[in-house]
C-alpha cells in the first residue's frame, strides 16, 4: 500500500515536471471583458495581479486550458491582463510579475496598436521588442506568441469614430493590425504571429459572422463582438482561444469536435461551434507554421 | 402562447388555492416584445439594438431570458421591486449583459409585476 502511494506521488511530480507553463499577457481582449467568458472557469488559471472585486479572471486563457485538458495536454496557465493597456505598460509596470522563465508567452497590444495614435505600429514595435528581451534574458528558450487582434466595429461604423478606420471595410483594421504584428515580430525575432484579426475577417468573408453589428444581427449569424460592438462575445473569444489552441500546441483546432464542452457550456450550437473551429483551422493553414 | 399558457396557470391556481401564486415569465417575454427590448422573431435575424430571448434552437432562453426569468421569480418570492437591482447586481455583468440591457430588463420585470398585481 505504501508502495502504491509512494508510486503514486512519484507519478503526480513526474506529470507536473512535464506540465509546460504557459503566459498570457494582455488586456480586456484576453480577459474577457464583456462576455461571459470573463470569469469562466477562474480557478483552473493563475490570476497574477490577484482579485479584483473579490474575483479573478478566467477568459481567454482559462478556455485554452479546457482546451488543452480535452486534448491530454498538460499546461500550468497563467495570465497577467489590465484593461486598456498595451505592452509597454505591461514592461514598465508589471515587470515583477512577468519576469520569469516562461516555456510560452502568448501577448498582444492594444486594439489600435498606439491608444494615442491608433493604426501607428511604432508602439507595438519598440514594445515587443523591450518584452522579448525581458522575457528571453529569463528563458532563452521560451517560445513567443504575437496576437493580432481583431477589427472594431466601433471604430468603422459610428459617426463619431476616429478618422483611421472610419467608413472603411470593416476588415481594414484586421488586415492593419496583423500588418503592424508582423512587422513587431520581425523586429524582436518572434516566429509566430497568431492571425486572429484575419481569422475574424474570415468569419465574416465567409458568412459565418455578421459584418456590421449596428445593422443588426443576420438570420443565421453570429455576432463576434459584445454590447458595445468593440470586445468580444463569447464566439470572439472562443475563436481567440481555437487559435491560441492551434498554434501554441500544433494541434488542429477541429480536433476539439463539434461537441466541445467550452462552447456547450457557453450556449453555442453544434453548427456553430463547428463553424468557428472550421474558421481556425483554415485560418491556421492558410499561414502554414508561422509567418 | 404566452398569454395561452398564463391563462392555464390561472386556472390552475384557482382549482388548488394552496398555490400562492404565479410568477407571469411569458407576460414579461411579451412585455419585452410589445416595449421594443426584445426581437420578436428570431428566425429572420436580430433588429439593431434588441436583444434575443430566445437560445440557438428558439425553444429555450438565451442567458437574457433566463436574467428574466431570474429577475421575475425575485421580485414575486421577495416582495422586493427588480429595479432595486440597478447599478448592483453583478450577474448580468459576468453574464455579458450591458448595463442598458440589464436595466431594460428589470424595467419589463417591474412593469410586468405591477401590472399582474
Amino acid at each position: 500500500m505504501r508502495k502504491l502511494a509512494l508510486a503514486a506521488a512519484l507519478l503526480l511530480a513526474a506529470s507536473s515536471a512535464q506540465a509546460r507553463t504557459i503566459l498570457f499577457i494582455g488586456n480586456s481582449f484576453t480577459y474577457g471583458a464583456n462576455s461571459a467568458v470573463h470569469y469562466y472557469k477562474a480557478d483552473t488559471v493563475t490570476d497574477l495581479n490577484g482579485p479584483a472585486n473579490g474575483k479573478t479572471v478566467g477568459g481567454v486563457p482559462a478556455i485554452f486550458k479546457a482546451f488543452t485538458k480535452e486534448a491530454g495536454l498538460d499546461y500550468t496557465v497563467s495570465l497577467e491582463t489590465v484593461g486598456g493597456k498595451g505592452l509597454d505598460f505591461h514592461v514598465t509596470e508589471k515587470r515583477a510579475v512577468i519576469d520569469k522563465p516562461w516555456d510560452e508567452v502568448v501577448m498582444h497590444g492594444y486594439s489600435t496598436m498606439d491608444q494615442a495614435h491608433p493604426g501607428d505600429p511604432a508602439l507595438l514595435i519598440s514594445s515587443t521588442r523591450q518584452i522579448s528581451d525581458l522575457l528571453r534574458a529569463r528563458n532563452p528558450d521560451v517560445r513567443l506568441h504575437l496576437l493580432a487582434t481583431w477589427a472594431r466595429a466601433d471604430q468603422v461604423y459610428p459617426a463619431n469614430a476616429p478618422a483611421v478606420w472610419k467608413g472603411k471595410p470593416v476588415q481594414q483594421m484586421g488586415r492593419d493590425v496583423m500588418a503592424g504584428n508582423v512587422a513587431a515580430a520581425k523586429g524582436a525575432n518572434i516566429a509566430d504571429v497568431i492571425p486572429l484579426g484575419l481569422a475574424w475577417n474570415r468569419a465574416i468573408d465567409t458568412g459565418v459572422a455578421g459584418a456590421d453589428p449596428y445593422a443588426g444581427v443576420p438570420a443565421g449569424k453570429i455576432n463576434l463582438w459584445a454590447w458595445d460592438s468593440y470586445h468580444a462575445s463569447a464566439y470572439g473569444y472562443y475563436l481567440e482561444a481555437l487559435m491560441d489552441f492551434g498554434r501554441v500546441t500544433g494541434r488542429d483546432p477541429q480536433s476539439l469536435g463539434d461537441n466541445e464542452t467550452v462552447a456547450d457550456d457557453l450556449g453555442f450550437s453544434r453548427p456553430q461551434t463547428h463553424a468557428l473551429q472550421q474558421i481556425a483551422h483554415d485560418q491556421l493553414a492558410a499561414q502554414g507554421g508561422t509567418n | 402562447m404566452g398569454r395561452d399558457v398564463q391563462a392555464a396557470y390561472e386556472q390552475a391556481v384557482k382549482e388548488e388555492p394552496r398555490y400562492a401564486g404565479i410568477v407571469p415569465v411569458g407576460l414579461a417575454w411579451n412585455r419585452a416584445m410589445d416595449t421594443g427590448v426584445a426581437d420578436a422573431n428570431p428566425y429572420d435575424g436580430l433588429d439593431a439594438n434588441k436583444i434575443d430571448l430566445w437560445a440557438y434552437d428558439h425553444y429555450h432562453a438565451s442567458q437574457y431570458g433566463y436574467y428574466l426569468e431570474a429577475l421575475m421569480d425575485f421580485g414575486k418570492l421577495t416582495g422586493h421591486d427588480p429595479l432595486e437591482l440597478k447599478g448592483k447586481d453583478r450577474v448580468a455583468e459576468a453574464l455579458g449583459i450591458s448595463p442598458a440591457q440589464a436595466n431594460a430588463l428589470m424595467q419589463v420585470a417591474h412593469d410586468t409585476l405591477a401590472g399582474a398585481k
